[in-house]
């Protein structure tokens, strides 16, 4: 295991350089940054003098190098529209999207995990049908569109929630429930097909013919040997809500996170501020792959490494 | 005489018989009429087909006329509507249906351009990381797993920042973030194939490397290859339709549905069929796009039929 995980470590690394070399050289050989960052009536003389102070007129591989000795100490240059470190800004807003990614996930989990269980013990039943096709129309909904019904709904028609901000839990309510619509609808399905394979397994008739309570037999023996895909697809999911999927939900409900970080940063073209959230991005999605990995080997003893 | 006997056998077979091919078209076809939900998507995404190819011809108006004394009708069931606008008109007068309508082109040929690109480079790069193994594997592999860890759409938005925002960098853009799904799908069928006798005697009877890739081991990944293209489809659309809301891809006058909601959103409060009904077309194409998948990986995998469906008997 201690190898193992050594080596999964020294990966992780190589993945999150992989992403910043990427951001760097796109944001530095697919155009002009200066051009790209100073306003379109710029002068000459001024990009040119702009050029100049940012070091772009180095060799790429000058500029390359100081990008990545000051990287990895976690220094990205200061935010052109706000004056301060870029990479301070994002770990302000990283808890935030943390937060909102937990909470979706939560309710997911708790949601999905009954009704997927439920259908699988009456496959082809009302119930089951009426859970799985939800949970294609969950999977369907593009989320962005899915939070402005809900604000129309419940914020300005019901004023139930706010319509957008940050602070208290009313402001939680709808952009946690339309970043769950979609786990939601996976885990469901995964739960249900997962459980379906479990219950026909040989060892269900032998719990059951131990006069076990269909309770313990559903419970105990079916759903704990269905939880490997279940727990794989949950944890697929954060990463996934992490790496971006938070994006245009931040953005419809001005919820102060990484993703709406990222998308005021790509307006004002801010390229130390991109290039310190992708990376924050790309580190905390390699975080959550690595926990994921290292636990699958302590939960399921037939997964080996070697 | 057996030669007479054997022409004579040929003439009577029934196209159906002659064609394999279309024998399976056939299968195929009898199958979804079996099922109600699968075939009334299928309708439905002819219909959309219909209505994209045929836009000037369905839609009532011409979807960028404004009408500047008609602004922000609500549809023709409100109070105030008229049947001239059947679904409203937006902010600048111009009928929703009819933008609807035409915003299904974008959808449609971003999804199937993306499909098509990193289908194919997918596919190539899967089957020889898995016909050829060892090195070249494991080095496709690692890029593959690479890609997988990247935060897609953020690096997405970076790269349209970069090379502005326009149907073929979205294309572009999309083909970089998806085709690794098919290379994975892909490679690991090859592994499984490899091994097979038909592979093996391929190969004895002297066939060169990419006869047996393409002409022996790719028909076999065909029913695979068609699930997941489809699967994709549903994800492409609406990726595209984040992209273009978030104002970063498909620029105006031009429009598609993720635009449309774009520019509803501010009118929202006042009118709130600017946002619901281009919302509603990516959702039921969606939807009608996973049914289809959905239905497609039950017919082609007994085992998911059954999880798809249910046991029979219990």
């Amino acid at each position: 295991m201690g190898p193992f995980i050594l080596r999964r470590i020294v990966y992780s690394v190589a993945v999150v350089a992989g992403v910043s070399v990427f951001v760097f050289l796109i944001t530095h050989m697919l155009g002009d940054p200066a051009r790209m960052m100073l306003p379109l009536e710029s002068s000459d003389a001024e990009v040119e003098a702009f050029r100049q102070s940012m070091g772009f007129n180095d060799p790429i591989y000058v500029q390359f190098w100081r990008f990545a000795t000051n990287a990895v100490r976690g220094d990205f240059g200061d935010s052109l529209w706000q004056r301060e470190p870029a990479m301070g800004l994002v770990m302000e807003r990283l808890p935030k999207t943390l937060q909102l990614v937990a909470i979706s996930t939560f309710l997911a989990v708790i949601i999905s995990i009954p009704l997927g269980v439920l259908a699988a013990l009456k496959p082809r039943s009302a119930l089951d049908r009426v859970c799985t096709v939800s949970s294609l129309v969950g999977v369907s909904l593009p989320d962005f569109w899915l939070g402005l019904i809900l604000i129309l709904v419940f914020a300005v028609q019901f004023h139930l929630f706010y319509t957008s901000g940050y602070g208290t839990w009313k402001h939680l309510v709808l952009p946690s429930l339309t970043l769950a619509a979609r786990p939601i609808g996976q885990i469901t399905l995964i739960t249900r097909s997962a459980m379906i394979d479990e219950l026909s397994q040989q060892y269900m008739v032998t719990a059951r013919s131990k006069g076990l309570a269909e309770r313990v037999v559903v419970m105990r023996h079916a759903l704990r040997n269905a939880l490997i895909p279940i727990v794989t697809l949950s944890a697929w999911q954060i990463a996934r809500l992490i790496s971006g999927l938070t994006v245009a939900v931040e953005t419809v409900f001005a919820w102060p996170g990484v993703g709406l970080l990222a998308i005021q940063a790509i307006q004002r073209r801010d390229l130390p501020l991109i290039q310190a959230d992708v990376f924050v991005v790309a580190v905390v999605v390699t975080l959550v792959n690595l926990v994921l990995d290292v636990l699958y080997g302590l939960f399921d003893p037939r997964i080996r490494y070697d | 005489m057996a030669i007479e006997t054997e022409m004579a056998a040929t003439r009577a077979l029934s196209p159906l018989e002659r064609y394999p091919l279309l024998r399976r078209a056939v299968g195929v076809f009898n199958q979804l009429m079996r099922d109600k939900v699968a075939l009334a998507a299928a309708i439905f995404l002819l219909l959309l087909l219909v209505a994209t190819v045929f836009a000037p011809a369905v839609a009532p108006h011409d979807p960028t006329e404004q009408d500047l004394a008609h602004r922000l009708w609500p549809p023709a069931w409100a109070k105030e509507g008229t049947r001239d606008h059947l679904l409203g008109t937006d902010q600048l007068g111009r009928d929703i249906l009819s933008r609807v309508i035409y915003g299904s082109r974008v959808s449609l040929i971003v999804g199937v351009a993306v499909i098509v690109v990193a289908g194919v480079v997918g596919t190539v790069v899967g089957l020889v990381a898995g016909y050829y193994g060892g090195r070249v594997d494991n080095i496709l592999m690692r890029i593959v797993d690479l890609q997988t860890a990247f935060p897609g759409l953020l690096v997405a938005l970076a790269i349209i920042t970069m090379i502005g925002p326009s149907v073929t960098n979205i294309i572009i853009v999309l083909s970089i973030n998806g085709w690794m799904v098919f290379a994975r799908m892909i490679r690991g069928t090859t592994l499984a194939l490899r091994g097979s006798l038909f592979v093996d005697a391929a190969r004895c009877l002297g066939m060169s490397d990419s006869r047996i890739i393409f002409r022996h081991m790719l028909p076999n990944l065909a029913s695979p290859l068609i699930t997941l293209a489809t699967l994709e489809l549903a994800r492409i659309i609406l990726a595209e339709a984040v992209l273009s809301f978030l104002g970063m891809g498909i620029q105006p006058p031009a429009s598609s549905w993720g635009l449309m909601i774009n520019e509803g959103h501010a009118y929202m409060t006042m009118a709130w069929w600017l946002v619901t009904f281009p919302g509603i077309a990516i959702a039921l194409t969606v939807l009608c796009v996973n049914l289809v998948a959905t239905w497609l990986r039950a017919i082609s995998d007994p085992m998911q039929r059954m999880k798809q469906f249910g046991p029979r008997m219990r």
